[in-house]
């Protein structure tokens, strides 16, 4: 099987799921200056295993703290109990040291705790030795501030959890990260960087394994969409590396705007317009982007959470699979000009969901190239070889239909990387003019085999033109050589 | 593949089931058409291609009101409507329709294409209208003072054009489904011991072979009604228990305000199929408790096309575990479902 990773699958027709729209860039702090002061956040533990680090988020320190604890407890009666299956001691810095601390999150080795998957625990950070005071604590941020509503997993500095969304972090002797470990509640893109305006995407895989192909029909963003007084659009583009496959253009004068301010962003639903949505495969990467079409946009942003490392993205839900990845470009991505590559940024999540229009299994692993041709007799070496270059090889073989003329190969090409159609060239100069189109572009499922004319011996070069729509003039070529084998 | 129906795949580190507060049946969240040139509108992108025959409104009230014109037109750069209009049905609400969700069947179908701006438009046609003489429609939801929605939206025009930030409630319908949010109501579930009430989800065949649910999100009102007092999350298929857990209400620590839980199973959640029906429920373990689930309501039941996963997924409850379930499809509790693994055919 393959592992979720704690994505959720939503039902709620009214969401706002990907935001916590009140969330301040600072958490909820509490000044840990007195002997009595605790922090205690309560947890079920989402899998069987061995905690050896705990994480929590610093606001301040002053003067020179004492020493603290920080520990997995049992729970009794709702509440942290005491009895401690591990814990460490930490003594933070002098507040005017250079150590970064004062903001920051920090990781504290612990005794080993074991934790059963679905039991109840308490973290607890609480006072050890030394003088404690106002002028000499610690302040832990312990949760995001403002909702209303209570949460569990949720924090306490008393008995009662915080309406606030817990900060707090787990990780396992393998380096697996729980709880919600962030560093920043959220960021914004601030100003697009002119006058290139920067592209920001979030990439994402959904993982090999659960499936075959899906189909992305929209995504929900969280952020801040320009204003619509310069008359200008932005693009919502779907990509497959730098090719676009589905694209939205709205004008900036659409979206009903809004400051932020402390409101975290505002939502926006985009929908891909394309008549028919490319078809997306699992294990590979994707992009989708937000970018301004003018550089008068200077509001452009997507709000985002930041990891403290970016291998604590595991402690969020589809782990490393979701991050944040950006890209200079001066305009839209053309055949002649090329932007710049992918800047991938782990330690960033944009806050947004996606609407799936479809989800496909079962199938065929599909992890390249999905081309079946046969030569105009069935040469069985070719045949095998043809075989071999489909991922379904127990599915084919040798003289079953779709080797004969006129069948369709249908689902052993439907996959291909996403694309809905093909255009064949055979043995074409740089141009693919139209005497070495064999052909004419068609939906890649229903493209057929057909008979090449003889050849002679030598390299046989077919050239595959795929798009993701119709005409699009975004498309991939894919070469391949057939050579006659006796 | 098979139709994930705008399932949503969700990867936020922050939980949020869904919205708080969403009554359309607030008063603070409809608007009267109580004069000739004032207008309501709600902008949005359309789902899918597809013949759109019925715009969908929820009314708060209605009091010998006069004929309006409900339309559909494009969307002018600014955001608001055109006033070309596309296709448009006249209509004379009754009294009873207050508190009601209604579908005025347009004059002539229009094919709308997927992601095509497009705006749905009420306005006064003929008739007397004034205080006495209107019908109330619930723009948008309630109480979304933590909550800005950008797009979609809608706009009260009242002289000036007047968009909201608060979620829209838009509905339109073709012949095969409904599209938007056509929200009827709020709906709770109180739960008593031994009542239970949860989900019924089914997801397609096509998504896979099989998977396994870790847990929920969910979101409850007085989950933690005084001390000692505990709920159970229990997992069934059609025939039997396959799996539970017990949440300790003193966790919390409150006794009335509403609560967004992650809950999960323990180790070990039994594989379960795609293509089968499964039933998650909360049951609470004493008889005192006010622990209540939340949920919306449509109208009709094949209004809940509209909604993510469309009709595989709706509240039910019973009065005992060993009662059938009372399947209530047109209602959906707020539950989220964490998947722990998932299988491809």
């Amino acid at each position: 099987m393959a592992d979720f990773k704690m994505m959720r699958i939503g039902l709620s027709p009214i969401d706002y799921t990907p935001i916590f729209p009140y969330a301040s860039q600072a958490g909820n702090g509490k000044f840990l200056d007195g002997a009595a002061d605790y922090v205690e956040w309560r947890f079920q533990a989402e899998k069987t295993t061995t905690i050896t680090k705990l994480g929590f988020r610093v606001g301040l320190t002053t003067g020179t703290p004492p020493t603290y604890r920080v520990s997995i407890q049992g729970i009794t009666g709702g509440v942290a109990n005491g009895v401690v299956a591990g814990f460490g001691n930490f003594t933070p810095p002098l507040s005017y040291s250079d150590e970064d601390w004062q903001g920051h999150w920090i990781w504290v080795n612990i005794s080993p705790a074991s934790i059963t998957q679905g039991n109840y625990y308490a973290m607890v950070i609480d006072y050890v030795s030394g003088y404690v005071s106002l002028a000499n604590m610690i302040e832990i941020e312990f949760t995001l501030s403002g909702t209303n509503f209570r949460h569990f997993p949720g924090a306490t500095t008393g008995s009662q959890l915080s309406s606030s969304h817990p900060i707090f972090g787990l990780k396992d002797s393998e380096g697996e990260v729980f709880g919600n470990p962030l560093r920043v509640s959220y960021d914004y893109l601030g100003a697009i960087d002119l006058p290139h305006p920067r592209e920001h995407a979030i990439a994402f895989t959904l993982p090999a394994g659960f499936g075959t192909e899906f189909k992305i029909a929209g995504i929900q963003i969280i952020g801040e969409m320009p204003t619509g007084a310069d008359a200008t659009t932005f693009n919502v583009t779907l990509y497959d590396g730098e090719l676009v496959i589905g694209q939205t253009t709205m004008h900036t004068g659409v979206p009903h705007y809004g400051s932020h301010g402390n409101w975290g962003g505002n939502s926006y639903i985009f929908l891909f317009n394309e008549s028919t949505l490319a078809k997306l495969v699992f294990g590979r990467q994707y992009y989708i982007s937000v970018r301004a079409n003018s550089a008068a946009m200077a509001s452009l942003s997507w709000t985002h959470f930041l990891t403290p490392d970016s291998d604590d993205h595991e402690g969020w839900p589809g782990g490393q699979y979701f991050h944040m990845a950006t890209r200079d470009t001066s305009a839209q991505a053309t055949d002649e000009e090329t932007p710049t590559e992918w800047q991938q940024d782990f330690s960033k999540r944009p806050i947004c969901e996606f609407i799936l229009s479809e989800w496909g299994g079962p199938g065929y692993n599909v992890d390249g190239a999905h081309l079946k041709f046969t030569p105009a007799w069935n040469d069985n070496v070719l045949i095998q070889h043809a075989d071999d270059q489909i991922n379904n090889t127990p599915n084919v073989g040798d003289y079953e239909p779709h080797e004969s003329f006129g069948v369709p190969i249908g689902n052993c090409i439907e996959s291909y990387s996403g694309y809905l159609t093909v255009e064949v060239f055979a043995n074409p100069d740089a141009e693919r003019t139209e005497n070495s189109l064999i052909v004419n572009e068609t939906d890649i499922q229903d493209l057929k085999v057909i008979n090449l004319e003889p050849w002679e011996d030598g390299v046989y070069e077919l050239v595959f033109r795929l798009r993701a729509k119709y005409s699009s003039p975004y498309y991939k070529e894919v070469t391949r050589f057939l050579r006659v084998i006796t | 593949m098979a139709r994930a129906n705008n399932l949503r795949l969700k990867f936020s580190p922050v939980l949020q089931p869904c919205i708080a507060g969403v009554d359309p049946g607030s008063n603070n969240v409809s608007t009267a058409i109580d004069d000739p040139s004032e207008y309501l509108a709600w902008i949005f992108q359309m789902p899918e291609t597809d013949l759109v025959t019925h715009v969908g409104l929820r009314f708060y009230s209605s009091t010998n009101a006069p004929t309006y014109r409900v339309s559909l037109r494009s969307v002018g750069d600014d955001g608001v409507p055109l006033d070309t209009i596309i296709t448009s049905a006249s209509f004379t609400p009754e009294n009873s329709w207050g508190g009601t969700f209604q579908w005025i069947e347009l004059a002539s179908p229009y094919l709308a294409s997927r992601g095509q701006l497009i705006s749905i438009v009420v306005s006064y046609l003929s008739g007397s209208i004034g205080p006495s003489n209107n019908s109330s429609i619930s723009v948008n939801s309630s109480n979304a003072a933590n909550h800005r929605f950008g797009l979609p939206y809608a706009i009260r025009y009242s002289g000036t054009v007047n968009k909201t930030f608060n979620h829209p409630v838009w509905a339109l319908k073709s012949e095969t489904r409904a599209y938007g949010i056509p929200l009827k109501s709020l709906v709770t579930y109180t739960l008593n011991s031994p009542e239970q009430a949860g989900l019924r989800f089914r997801f397609e065949p096509g998504f896979g072979s099989s998977f396994s649910l870790k847990g929920i999100v969910t979101e409850l009102s007085g989950a933690a009604s005084g001390s000692g007092k505990s709920f159970d999350l229990v997992l069934y298929d059609a025939t039997s228990e396959l799996d539970r857990v017990t949440f300790l209400c003193d966790i919390v620590q409150d006794a009335t305000d509403a609560c967004i839980l992650q809950i999960f199973f323990g180790a070990s959640p039994p594989t379960l199929s795609f293509g089968k029906e499964y039933f998650i429920a909360i049951a609470p373990n004493e008889a005192d408790t006010a622990c209540k689930l939340l949920g919306l309501s449509v109208e009709n039941a094949t209004d809940m096309t509209a909604w993510p996963g469309s009709s595989s997924f709706y509240s039910v409850e019973r009065a005992i575990s060993t009662d059938p379930w009372t399947r209530l499809k047109t209602e959906r509790p707020r539950i989220d479902l964490i998947i722990d693994d998932w299988t491809s055919g």
